[in-house]
């Protein structure tokens, strides 16, 4: 959950290269050369074209099993014919977004006016079976002419490590790629119209291999890890049993008033009406991947984490049918990173890769039979359908605290290891990270689904212990330690160890990451779109209906983003009319519109593992003319109810469609829309804002405009 | 017949011992027959112990009424199946509950008003399972047997109405959680559902055909 601290480690690597400074040139005897040049044929809305790409990049020798083999920083170079840059140059702004990018800066731009984006689906080969490499997608900018004809874009970038899952060859290969490109220069963040072609060659292009043996030894207990997809077999040994609420004086919430870890409990307050209830917790491991913002050195690291947490060791909980409308669960979790080596760019030229580890620790001050855990706070709402009494939880939301110190080594220069001993770490710093999990626009998830995770203006203490022959210390403070750095991370699925439950090879399943491309505004429009209600009967009730609607969305483009609030944006609905029950018609006056931000979620079906879509925030606002001149207002949304005992409407509350995505259409499934009580219309059999009173049909495939690939990863 | 009317009476119900229970005979059942309940608001289910919810939007039954004249109060209906869905623990736990035993069967105890009568649903039995947490529960009458729901229904208020059953808050059952497992710290947790605990329900069943007693 914090794996802030992984992301510092890097950071201790690159100062390891300031200390190494230019001394360092050769290439290490370890290391091999990886890469290839293809041609490949390009098509897309501009037609045909030849396009070449080359890829250089390094790797280890030799690997083992279990082991980690890091890529060193690949190097891109697309050849495009003049003719292509053309048709690129000939497309019109029109808003589109930049898409971000994973990987280096990109090249130094020439004068030629393109960029783009170049995503290459890269092959793991193994004895054991292929696997995507995973590759991130390289910005690209214009490189100087070459006089070769052809206008040249280059990147740069870095691949997730690789964990060989048996001994023998294990080679890369290439045959694919997505190429976007966008009049001027990407890196400048302007919205430009973007050129999407996708590119094959006539024979997929190996790369390199690597000879890789057997484990050395017996392995230390996830040493072999890594945060990547196809590393996941491998990951096992994170996920620890921790004690019980009670079994070890080690193990416990730190309410320690003088301690800054306690704190996430102070705000907001716990109803001093709800007696706690105590118990063991439940067991979870989880897993969470994202990145650490290393501010001082001015970019990111991915990072990895296994949280073993004990949950619900204290619950709050109101009561159901009376309140107060809220439930807090706490308790205290170790948290434990995967050691994975990163490459960064030190003083912006060097490549420097090095493994830092967060040690989670105990508080400061505290003896040996304080606790060593850190806090962990869940807060949701009891019921966001009834009104029940305050206070009750606006926001849910996750915090979790813990001291850490972080821990760097294995650091290499441009290839040339770089001893930092073994002491080297830094001294204690709390971390704190909270994850919002929804409200009632944005719709909720709740903390057993994963959640995103953020820690802010983390403090990099300085490093003491670091250096063999002399102390480095220093030096990685001066580049690596302060404040102001960010983590942003993903959890997935919270796994029960004890009862291996939403577990996988006993662990905590990755988080379920979205990738969506192109991303940008998007237009979805359904035509028609309509909601019917029926009585148990089956007998007509009444039916709004358009004949369209269009939700307006923006989309980020890019890999792994977070399932939850994936796209924002807002709906209007045309050529509207309402028929009541007794048949007759009334028109909508103008275009229906949306009340507030809709909000695009998604999420997976647990029992099919199929992905599903959701559109929360729903509230449709329609000025309906119901004659002799008079008009209402019809809101659509949700209800909460007034109580158990009164299940009428008393508050409007946006509401949600659920459905399939697919082909790039949206098809709605469900929904949980009616009629609201801020609707002023008497149309017969068209006020029912009673609990059964919800549409009971609907029609709805929006089509989305760019085509969006959302896939997962 | 107000929510807290209906529980005052099934609550004085309550006071009498089951084995005291003399069922009445109902003068008049009409029409009987084949009947279809749905639910009218949420069914809400409360753990009067920890203060845990599970609210079902959406519950069917089906089943047969004895009509008639001078109709025995003992199962004067039976209730053949009941599906429950749109089920959710504490505002965010997908929940199942699937019935056991049976068919249940529905007794008047006492005759009431003219528009009202009293009556209990027996034999009732259900599991919850909540596979996420995970915890599944098993709801059942004194030592595993078939339990009681006091209740009470009303007569249609038109020609050709709906007849209600309603479950008051407050209303008599002898409900309690046989079962819940896994136990903690592998599954249900101590603030959700614990063997022992007794249960409050809520709800309102539309009966079609209406029928009046």
């Amino acid at each position: 959950m914090h794996q802030v601290f992984r992301g510092v480690a890097r950071i201790a690597a690159i100062a390891a290269l300031t200390v190494s400074g230019g001394a360092l040139v050769a290439v290490p005897a370890a290391m091999a050369d990886l890469g290839a040049d293809m041609g490949l044929v390009c098509s897309g809305k501009a037609g045909t074209h030849k396009v070449t790409l080359r890829i250089e990049t390094t790797v280890p020798s030799s690997g083992a099993v279990g082991q980690p083999i890091q890529l060193g920083t690949i190097k891109v170079d697309v050849g495009l014919p003049p003719e292509l840059l053309k048709e690129v140059s000939a497309t019109s702004p029109n808003g589109a977004s930049t898409p971000p990018v994973t990987g280096l800066a990109p090249s130094p731009a020439a004068s030629t006016a393109i960029g783009g984006v170049a995503e290459i689906q890269v092959a793991v080969h193994e004895p054991g079976g292929d696997r995507r490499g995973g590759w991130p997608a390289f910005a690209l900018a214009a490189a100087p002419a070459r006089g070769d004809g052809a206008v040249h874009l280059t990147g740069s970038g870095v691949a997730p490590p690789v964990v060989p899952g048996s001994p023998g060859g294990l080679s890369w290969s290439a045959r694919e790629m997505a190429l976007s490109l966008v009049p001027g220069d990407t890196t400048t963040g302007k919205d430009t119209a973007e050129l999407a072609l996708h590119c094959v060659t006539e024979k997929e292009a190996v790369l390199g291999t690597v000879r890789v043996g057997r484990a050395r030894g017996a392995s230390a207990p996830g040493a072999s890890s890594a945060p990547t997809r196809q590393a996941a077999a491998a990951q096992e040994g994170l996920c620890k049993v921790i004690p019980g609420r009670g079994e070890d004086p080690r193990y416990a919430i730190n309410y320690d008033p003088e301690l800054e870890l306690a704190e996430i409990y102070e705000s907001p307050p716990t109803p001093s009406s709800i007696f706690p209830r105590y118990g063991a917790g439940l067991m979870y491991c989880i897993k969470a991947t994202g990145f650490f913002n290393i501010k001082k050195v001015g970019n990111a690291a991915p990072i990895a984490v296994e949280n073993n947490a004990r949950a619900l060791t204290e619950s709050y909980v109101g009561n159901g049918f009376f309140g107060p409308n809220y439930q807090e669960y706490r308790g205290y979790f170790v948290n434990r990173t995967y050691p994975t080596p990163a490459t960064m760019l030190g003083f912006g030229f060097m490549p420097t890769r090095a493994v830092a580890n967060a040690v989670q620790i105990g508080a400061p001050g505290g003896g040996e039979a304080d606790p060593i855990t850190g806090n962990l706070r869940i807060l949701q709402r009891l019921r966001w359908d009834m009104a029940l009494p305050d206070p009750t939880v606006k926001r849910q939301e996750i915090a979790a605290s813990a001291y850490i110190r972080i821990k760097a080594g294995q650091a290499e220069v441009n290839g040339v290891p770089l001893d930092l001993g073994d002491e080297c770490m830094t001294g204690p710093t709390l971390l704190s990270a909270n994850g919002f999990m929804g409200n009632e626009r944005t719709g909720t998830t709740q903390y057993y689904e994963g959640q995103p995770l953020i820690a802010e203006d983390v403090e990099i203490p300085p490093f003491s212990g670091c250096g063999v022959t002399e102390d480095l210390s220093p030096i990685l403070t001066a580049s690596v330690s302060g404040g102001g750095n960010y983590a942003n991370l993903e959890s997935g699925r919270w796994c029960n160890i004890l009862a291996n439950n939403q577990c996988v090879n006993g662990a905590g399943p990755l988080p379920e990451k979205f990738t969506v491309y192109p991303g940008g505004d998007v237009t979805a429009v359904a035509e028609p779109f309509v909601l019917t209600k029926n009585d148990t009967s089956g007998r007509f009730q009444g039916q709004f209906r358009c004949d369209s609607a269009t939700m307006r969305l923006q989309m980020d483009r890019g890999h792994w983003q977070s399932r939850f609030r994936l796209g924002k944006g807002d709906m209007s609905l045309d050529g509207c009319e309402v028929e009541a029950s007794d048949r007759s018609v009334y028109p909508v006056v103008g275009e229906a519109t949306q009340d507030g931000s809709l909000w695009l979620n998604m999420f997976t079906d647990v029992g099919g593992g199929n992905p599903q879509m959701k559109i929360n925030g729903v509230v449709l606002n329609a000025t309906v003319d119901v004659g002799e001149g008079k008009k209402c207002s019809l809101r659509i949304g949700d209800a909460v109810l007034d109580s158990i005992f009164n299940p009428v409407a008393k508050y409007e509350r946006p509401g949600e469609i659920i459905g399939t995505y697919s082909n790039g259409v949206f098809s709605m499934k469900s929904q949980t829309l009616r009629p609201t009580v801020k609707s002023t219309c008497q149309i017969p059999g068209f006020n029912f804002m009673n609990f059964a009173d919800a549409f009971t049909l609907q029609e709805g495939n929006f089509a989305f405009s760019p085509e969006q690939q959302i896939t997962s990863p | 017949m107000t929510t807290a009317a209906a529980a005052a009476a099934v609550a004085a119900l309550a006071t009498v011992p089951a084995s005291a229970v003399a069922y009445p005979v109902v003068p008049s059942v009409s029409p009987g027959g084949n009947v279809i309940a749905t639910n009218v608001g949420p069914i809400a289910g409360l753990d009067n112990q920890t203060g845990a919810v599970l609210v079902c939007s959406s519950v069917t039954a089906e089943g047969s009424v004895k009509g008639g004249t001078n109709v025995p109060g003992d199962n004067i209906a039976t209730v053949t199946s009941i599906s429950f869905s749109g089920c959710v623990a504490n505002g965010s736990i997908p929940t199942t509950v699937t019935p056991q035993g049976l068919p249940w069967f529905l007794d008047v105890t006492d005759l009431g008003t003219a528009t009202t009568t009293i009556g209990e649903l027996t034999g009732v039995k259900f599991q919850l399972d909540a596979p996420s947490v995970p915890c599944t529960a098993v709801i059942t009458g004194p030592g595993g047997t078939g339990g009681k729901i006091a209740g009470v229904h009303t007569n249609p208020t038109t020609a050709g109405g709906s007849s209600m059953l309603e479950l008051p808050v407050g209303g008599a059952n002898d409900l309690s959680v046989q079962t819940a497992t896994p136990a903690p710290p592998a599954g249900c947790p101590t603030s959700l559902i614990n063997p022992g605990d007794t249960v409050t329900l809520n709800g309102k069943l539309a009966l079609n055909p209406g029928q009046t007693m």
